[in-house]
């Protein structure tokens, strides 16, 4: 809707997916794991007890988008879908190994997020599909997730950056670490790299900092009105070791 | 043509595809207490509440609230008594311009639906994306916490 | 004095309207036959317009007027010429653009969609021209030039400002310490939430008609005057409730373009501004300050040199008038014996900036308040102890030659300091840092002072109150129905005070809303009306009892005789009786502002502060407000409800303007002219605890003493914020806003602090 009422998107044909049967659902199976159909809003993830015994952070992390009125209105697929690179569950899903499940005549596609995230307001649907819904698979035992965002002096403004992050950690070793980073780049960046090298260390707060650094390092944000290039680097060093200490708890 | 059910009586409206609510219920019903701010849901003086929940008129298409219940500023208490709310605004001074104020007002009758009994905290929370820009709102706060004092007392009564 | 009304709490005259959603704005307004206009506006900062072909547009059907420079031929039935300071603005851009968002060309249709087709069908062709951006680059004489045809304006300045007193050098050589710092603050926006709109027509008689949410709508009847080439009586102005202004609403905004296309189409034209353009309608000035202070080690300022370089935009719009208010006071409520203050006004490829709440004060009050911190820390001093050494008090001569009265700085001071036991000594450990700072300010209020107005009584008992003090969330209905009730010796319960909105076929002539004026000036006006009007009254009623006039008293809308309260009348029967033999109406007249009124230089003075405690994440220069007081001295609080509001609401849009506003280019054009990425304060943003400290020294000449206060705390807080940044970190912030804001700018505040 912003779109058009800022004149840059001209639609001719406007087709209301409101009563396919099923597209409303959220559903979790130990399969398939947490389904989130594409017309279910953000109010309704973050209110659904399934979701919140099933992947609380994804609750929590929801409550940040927009505002109470859009994410009564706003969904949560719809809001991957503008690919919006400001996105607060973009790089939660990432970490959380989210696909995106689209339908055409021709069938049926799963596309993970590296393979949907293609560039600001551009994924990898293509134009005779739509998606259908988001799935999570079930969490490995043990995992903690996390999602912290900056947004600078107002906690309700768009996100200069967001640090997801899940980790599996056995008497205070990290078995499995994933980070994903949004906001700051076109599409969320992952640290698998880094985080390899810290698989079976134990996280003290000297490994956190330099893992933060290394990863902060690799990050080559954009230079908008939301922050400069430099502040932005230094910001996602802090957050990233942010993250990983709370998870490190 | 749609039809919309707008504080408890149903119009038939003639609206075009692409056309908002807050277009609908201003130019075509003439119920103006809904304001056009910013026309990208970020102000919130267009707020009313669809089923209870609050949502931004002027991004949602009219066509979408078919079939829904719609209550607008005109539809909290019409001409009669004032409601809690709208008296404790007054005794606030939770307004100055009142352009945000039917906004302001439905979100906080959502919020007192839902919880009865919010903490300031609560209400910075679940207001928090409706703009005034001639109040600190603080002034906002103490009337909505006045007024869930004020329709607690009413329900403990009847 | 015992007063009946005057500082008394009651609801707002207007408030059950607008809680029940029934308050009238001009965006509400419909008119038969009506049109809508939108406005082709320039996509580039500066360039030559080399073609405009309105053709195309023109036979779109739907589309009713196009207008362009062709409708403006010299000697042609309508002037394109108008401005506030000079004539530096044009209905529509004539030979060059200046602003991204300039005005090219308008278009009338039957629907909004229809118009912005044919504006797309609209071709023009632009020849671009070097962009100035800088202000202080600007006035280099190989600056590219925005006006080559009016003689105000050199080097891009369109205005200087001289304040001079004593011997500058010697100051500085008497000086045992000088502090010189260089302060930047960014362009900022009002964001009324209802946007810029009017509605205009000429009615059967070939007057015009316009319905606006202007703050002067005298003036705009003026200016339309001049463009419509017609005498001002040919021209009705009338305002409904205004959704928000804070000085943006101030002369010609919309109404022309609006009425320029009414007169094309010979239709009723409606235009309501995008946000987006409204950004690019007026906004606040940018600045750059380089201020130099000098003073005694024990704390006595002895030299002030001010350099202000505002950054006005396109066009001159008030920026004149905003420069010189600001350097006049650019040394604060302070007594300095040696002064050298210069201000510009100075031209660039933005929208032009012009009135914002606190009129260019605030970012002033940012340099001179830092450097009265700095000079406290440096000499080892109390922040609040400095300042009241060195205030102007009671009597004091001011620089510019005006009287200090009901100036309470002391008090507030003290207030404030105490409020937030600044110099507490509890900082906080760790990431997270504690602070907290202080700062007031000085405004002086506007000299154009007329006001006039008139109190009615009517057949039924009821009050009308004639004035064109516009209602914009501030409260002057109710303030000058209280006025009038006081004045009147009625009790506003149990009578109706029915206020007339600003229309200036029936309202009398008004200056302006603007610049905290009129508890003031409108105030003595209705309190003048009111006083004639129950002159009036007593004098009939005297009559009627074959007594004399000063034989008899009022009290609570009675009429009586001194020492037998039982014989008299009601005013309800006075005025049932005066009609029963009359047909005249029973009015009072005030007028404010005659010689006499005039004799002092400026009406009041604005006196407020801030104080503030603060938490900022030392990793990210993330601020949060912890506790925020803000104050002022009333004069006298006519309703001190509304006053606090006042005081409140002004404190919280000088929040916005010191942690999270700043309306950003790049190469001229606007980044972020949307709410979705210009970020106003909300509820999150300001401190639950927020208490307001008024003030009471009284104004001698004000209505009941009472006196202006609307834009006394907004310029004190950024300096406040600064000053406890400071305490928090060790580092001065020299940039507004953004300064601390956590994006762009943050990073120039967390660079000088790693």
């Amino acid at each position: 809707m912003v779109l058009i009422r800022h004149q840059l998107f001209f639609p001719t044909e406007l087709i209301s997916l409101k009563r396919i049967a099923g597209l409303d659902r959220i559903t979790f199976d130990e399969n398939e794991g947490l389904r989130i159909g594409a017309l279910v809003t953000h109010a309704q993830v973050e209110h659904s007890p399934i979701v919140q015994q099933h992947c609380p952070a994804l609750a929590q992390c929801v409550h940040h988008v927009g505002n109470l009125r859009v994410r009564n209105m706003g969904t949560l697929v719809g809001d991957l879908c503008q690919a919006d690179n400001h996105s607060d569950p973009a790089p939660l899903l990432g970490v959380l190994g989210a696909r995106v499940r689209t339908r055409s005549l021709r069938g049926e596609r799963l596309l993970s997020m590296a393979e949907f995230h293609v560039d600001i307001y551009e994924t990898g649907v293509k134009e005779d599909e739509i998606v259908t819904e988001i799935v999570i698979p079930p969490p490995a035992p043990q995992a903690c997730t996390a999602y912290l965002r900056f947004s600078g002096n107002s906690p309700i403004d768009w996100p200069i950056l967001g640090v997801a992050g899940s980790l599996v950690a056995e008497d205070g070793q990290c078995k499995a670490l994933k980070i994903c980073v949004g906001s700051l780049t076109a599409v969320p960046l992952g640290f698998d790299s880094e985080a390899e090298e810290l698989k079976g260390k134990k996280l003290t707060p000297g490994m956190i900092k330099k893992f933060a650094r290394a990863c902060a390092a690799r990050i080559e944000p954009i230079d908008d009105t939301r922050g400069s290039e430099w502040y932005k680097k230094k910001v996602a060093e802090v957050y990233i070791r942010r993250t990983v200490e709370t998870l490190a708890k | 043509m749609i039809t919309l059910n707008i504080n408890g009586t149903t119009h038939q409206v003639d609206v075009k595809p692409l056309e908002t609510l807050l277009a609908a219920l201003r130019d075509r019903l003439n119920l103006t207490g809904t304001k056009d701010g910013c026309g990208e849901g970020v102000c919130g003086a267009c707020t009313v509440l669809v089923d209870g929940h609050p949502v931004s008129s002027c991004l949602l298409l009219a066509a979408y609230a078919e079939g829904k219940t719609i209550t607008t500023i005109e539809g909290v208490s019409g001409d009669g008594k004032l409601h809690p709310l709208q008296k404790a605004f007054l005794d606030n001074g939770a307004f100055q311009c009142g352009y945000c104020t039917p906004g302001m007002i439905l979100m906080a009758k959502a919020l007192l639906e839902q919880n009865p009994r919010p903490s300031a905290a609560d209400i910075r929370e679940f207001m928090a994306g409706n703009i005034c820009r001639c109040t600190s709102y603080v002034e906002i706060v103490r009337a909505v916490k006045q007024a869930s004092r004020g329709l607690r007392n009413a329900a403990k009564r009847s | 004095m015992g007063f009946q009304t005057v500082g008394k709490s009651i609801w707002r005259l207007d408030g059950e309207k607008k809680v029940r959603g029934q308050a009238l704005y001009t965006i509400d307004l419909k008119k038969e036959g009506m049109l809508h206009g939108r406005i082709l506006r320039s996509p580039v900062p500066h360039a030559r317009l080399v073609r405009v072909d309105t053709s195309e547009a023109a036979r779109l059907a739907g589309v009713h007027a196009v207008l362009s420079r062709d409708d403006f031929p010299e000697g042609g039935p309508l002037s394109p010429f108008f401005g506030r300071r000079m004539k530096d603005k044009t209905v529509v851009a004539l030979d060059k653009v200046r602003h991204v968002g300039d005005v090219v060309a308008a278009v009338a249709a039957v629907d909004v969609e229809t118009a912005d087709q044919a504006l797309r069908l609209i071709e023009v062709e632009y020849d671009e021209l070097p962009l100035v951006s800088d202000p202080v680059a600007a006035i280099e004489a190989e600056s590219p030039q925005l006006f080559d045809h009016l003689p105000e304006i050199k080097n891009n300045i369109c205005h200087h400002t001289t304040l001079k007193q004593g011997d500058i050098d010697k100051g500085f050589e008497e000086s045992d310490i000088i502090l010189e710092d260089t302060f930047r603050t960014p362009v900022a926006q009002h964001c009324h939430l209802e946007p810029h709109m009017a509605l205009a027509w000429f009615d059967e008689s070939g007057r015009l008609i316009v319905h606006t949410g202007t703050q002067t709508p005298y003036g705009v009847r003026k200016s339309l005057a001049e463009i419509f080439r017609m005498p001002e009586e040919q021209i009705r102005v009338v305002v409904p409730y205004v959704g928000g202004a804070y000085g943006a609403k101030s002369h010609l905004k919309v109404e022309h373009l609006a009425a320029a296309l009414a007169w094309k189409a010979k239709r009723p034209v409606r235009i309501q501004l995008r946000r987006e353009e409204v950004f690019l309608t007026v906004t606040k000035h940018a600045s750059v300050v380089r201020m130099k202070t000098g003073a005694k080690k024990d704390g006595t300022l002895m030299a002030r040199k001010a350099e202000l370089y505002y950054d006005t935009g396109a066009f001159a719009e008030n920026g004149p008038n905003v420069v010189h208010k600001a350097t006049l006071t650019s040394t604060g409520p302070y007594r300095i014996p040696h002064i050298q203050a210069d201000g510009f006004c100075i031209l660039t490829n933005k929208p032009s900036a012009g009135a914002f709440r606190g009129y260019g004060v605030p970012q002033v009050a940012l340099a001179y308040e830092t450097h009265m911190d700095a000079l406290a820390e440096r000499l080892g001093l109390d922040p609040v102890e400095v300042r009241i050494g060195n205030l102007l008090r009671e009597g004091d001569r001011h620089p510019t030659g005006a009287t200090m009265h009901s100036v309470g700085y002391e008090e507030l001071l003290r207030k404030l300091g105490a409020a937030i036991q600044l110099g507490a000594r509890r900082k906080g450990r760790g990431k997270r840092r504690r602070g907290r700072g202080i700062a007031c300010m000085i405004k002086a209020s506007n000299t154009e002072t007329q006001s006039e107005a008139k109190v009615q009584a009517n057949r039924d008992g009821t009050f009308t109150v004639l004035s064109a003090s516009v209602e914009m969330g501030q409260g002057a209905e109710t303030v000058m129905a209280q006025i009038a009730a006081e004045e009147l010796g009625v009790r506003m319960k149990g009578v109706t005070f029915v206020p007339q909105r600003p229309d200036t076929d029936l309202t009398p002539f008004d200056a302006m809303t603007t610049a905290s004026r009129s508890t003031f000036c409108m105030g003595n006006a209705v309190r003048r009306a009111a006083k004639n009007l129950r002159d009036r009254l007593v004098e009939f009623a005297a009559d009627l009892m074959e007594i004399s006039p000063q034989d008899l008293r009022v009290d609570n809308g009675r009429i009586f005789a001194a020492g037998a309260e039982s014989k008299g009348f009601t005013y309800k029967e006075v005025a049932a009786r005066y009609f029963a033999r009359n047909q005249e109406e029973l009015i009072g007249k005030g007028f404010y502002g005659d010689e006499e009124d005039q004799k002092t230089v400026l009406p009041f003075w604005l006196v407020g502060g801030c104080a503030v405690e603060l938490e900022v994440d030392t990793e990210t220069g993330a601020v949060k407000l912890r506790k925020l007081v803000a104050g002022s001295d009333a004069g006298k609080a006519i309703n001190p409800r509304l006053c606090e509001g006042q005081v409140r609401g002004d404190a919280t849009i000088g929040i916005g303007q010191a942690l999270l506003e700043e309306l950003q280019f790049v190469d001229g054009q606007p980044v972020n002219a949307s709410f979705l990425h210009y970020t106003l304060p909300s509820f999150q943003d300001v401190p639950d605890d927020f208490p307001v400290i008024l003030v009471e020294q009284p104004h001698k000449d004000g209505p009941f003493g009472a006196k202006g206060l609307a834009e006394s705390a907004l310029p004190a807080v950024p300096a406040a914020i600064a000053n406890a940044l400071h305490d928090a970190l060790g580092v001065r912030i020299k940039r507004d806003q953004g300064a601390f804001k956590g994006s762009n700018s943050s990073s120039r505040f967390t660079s000088r602090t790693t």
